[in-house]
């Protein structure tokens, strides 16, 4: 990663005027510091709302592709890696579309990458039942609890990114949690 | 009766980790494509901006095409150099004789040929007329779509004859220089009312005294006889 990408980092919002102005002029090796700066972040929604590493992989090409295809049109009234994720949403609904599919359970833990949190102990079947039922939520209510829950979003994030109030961004939260309570009410009993 | 929070909570601190996590994504290979769709792409319009140019014009700019496709031809067989028609065994006289025939000849005696005659003066006709209605436009505040509609494509026919034999005469090409400008201007007009903005248009159109040089242009243009 260059050393403007990490300074990028730091303080997303240094130098980042210039570099989406040179970015504009055709300027190649500040398209490659701004990519440095967003595209972890791009692709961990995107590999988050697909489950699928090459189609993540591909959102995020397409993703940037698009972005610095209209990025004469952004004008700065929200922060970039906001107006990215948008696009982000967006592409990643549209591959998920076409593809339409969810890998098994058992192969997601097997070629996913968990890390284990410090002192919590999960129980594997209700690790996947959790996991199969957030991917049977309807759309706009899985992705508002990947962002969120597990993403860390921000409601005002999410909402300009799936193009909602905050306060709607809040109760499709509620209502997911809520849904995803009722699947895994087999567990509560236990 | 659900799941209580603490455990729910942990639970779904859990999938933060577990559920879909994401590996090290391929930043290097990711950018080759994002780098050749974007920036290399870009870099081929940019160069070939003809290229551009033809995918939005209609009508004289098709014919417009046509006539650079004949003008070259006509440049390159027409007028030989004096080294290659010596050594054909013609005099360089005979040669810049030639060139100079009447036929061959644009609207100030530019060796423009005859389709760029006809092409320039329904060019010159039809920017008359779309700028003798600016200051309609301007006293109403707004220009209308068709009018900016047509200003863009005029705007390309513009730069294609800039790019023309029609250019080679000095008076004209200074006219469509002045043209471009204005007409771009016009072209990036916003689609809501600016009245200011057309104001700015139609002073820049009088400060360069646009129409009378337009209809002098107009007046100079021989009707042209050939095919």
């Amino acid at each position: 990663m260059t050393h403007a990408a990490n300074v990028l980092r730091q303080d997303h919002r240094v130098d980042e005027p210039q570099l989406i102005a040179r970015v504009l002029a055709g300027d190649r090796i500040a398209g490659r510091e701004l990519y440095d700066a967003h595209a972890p972040r791009v692709f961990r929604l995107a590999f988050r709302l697909t489950g699928d590493a090459e189609l993540a992989g591909e959102c995020t090409q397409e993703t940037f592709i698009r972005a610095f295809r209209q990025l004469d049109r952004f004008r700065g009234d929200s922060a970039l890696s906001t107006w990215l994720h948008r696009i982000t949403v967006s592409v990643a609904s549209n591959g998920m579309r076409k593809v339409k599919r969810f890998r098994a359970r058992e192969a997601d833990l097997e070629e996913a990458h968990p890390i284990e949190a410090a002192g919590e102990a999960i129980e594997p079947d209700l690790r996947a039942r959790l996991a199969q039922a957030i991917d049977e939520l309807p759309e706009i209510y899985r992705m508002t609890v990947i962002m969120h829950d597990l993403e860390g979003y921000t409601h005002s994030e999410i909402g300009a990114a799936l193009g909602v109030a905050e306060g709607t961004c809040k109760s499709r939260l509620a209502i997911a949690r809520g849904k995803l309570r009722a699947a895994l009410a087999d567990f509560a009993r236990e | 009766m659900g799941m209580d929070d603490d455990r729910f909570e942990r639970l779904m601190r859990d999938a933060a980790h577990t559920y879909h996590a994401p590996p090290e994504p391929p930043l290097d290979a990711m950018w080759l494509r994002i780098e050749g769709e974007h920036f290399e792409k870009s870099a081929r319009v940019q160069r070939w901006v003809p290229a551009r140019w033809m995918r939005s014009t209609v009508g004289i700019a098709a014919s417009l095409l046509v006539g650079v496709g004949i003008g070259r031809y006509w440049s390159d067989h027409r007028a030989p150099s004096p080294a290659a028609s010596a050594a054909n065994g013609r005099m360089p006289f005979d040669a810049a004789a030639s060139s100079a025939r009447p036929s061959s000849i644009g609207p100030q005696g530019n060796g423009a040929p005859a389709l760029y005659q006809a092409t320039t003066t329904r060019y010159l006709d039809q920017t008359t007329a779309l700028l003798a209605a600016l200051p309609r436009e301007a006293r109403a505040g707004h220009a209308d779509v068709q009018f900016i509609d047509q200003a863009r494509e005029l705007l390309s026919t513009t730069r294609l004859l800039l790019d023309s034999p029609a250019a080679s005469d000095p008076k004209l090409r200074t006219l469509f220089d002045d043209l471009e400008l204005v007409l771009a201007q016009i072209a990036r007009l916003p689609a809501a009312r600016d009245r200011a903005e057309m104001e700015l248009i139609k002073e820049a159109l009088e400060q360069r005294d646009l129409l009378p040089r337009l209809r002098s242009a107009v007046a100079d243009t021989p009707i042209s006889t050939d095919d």
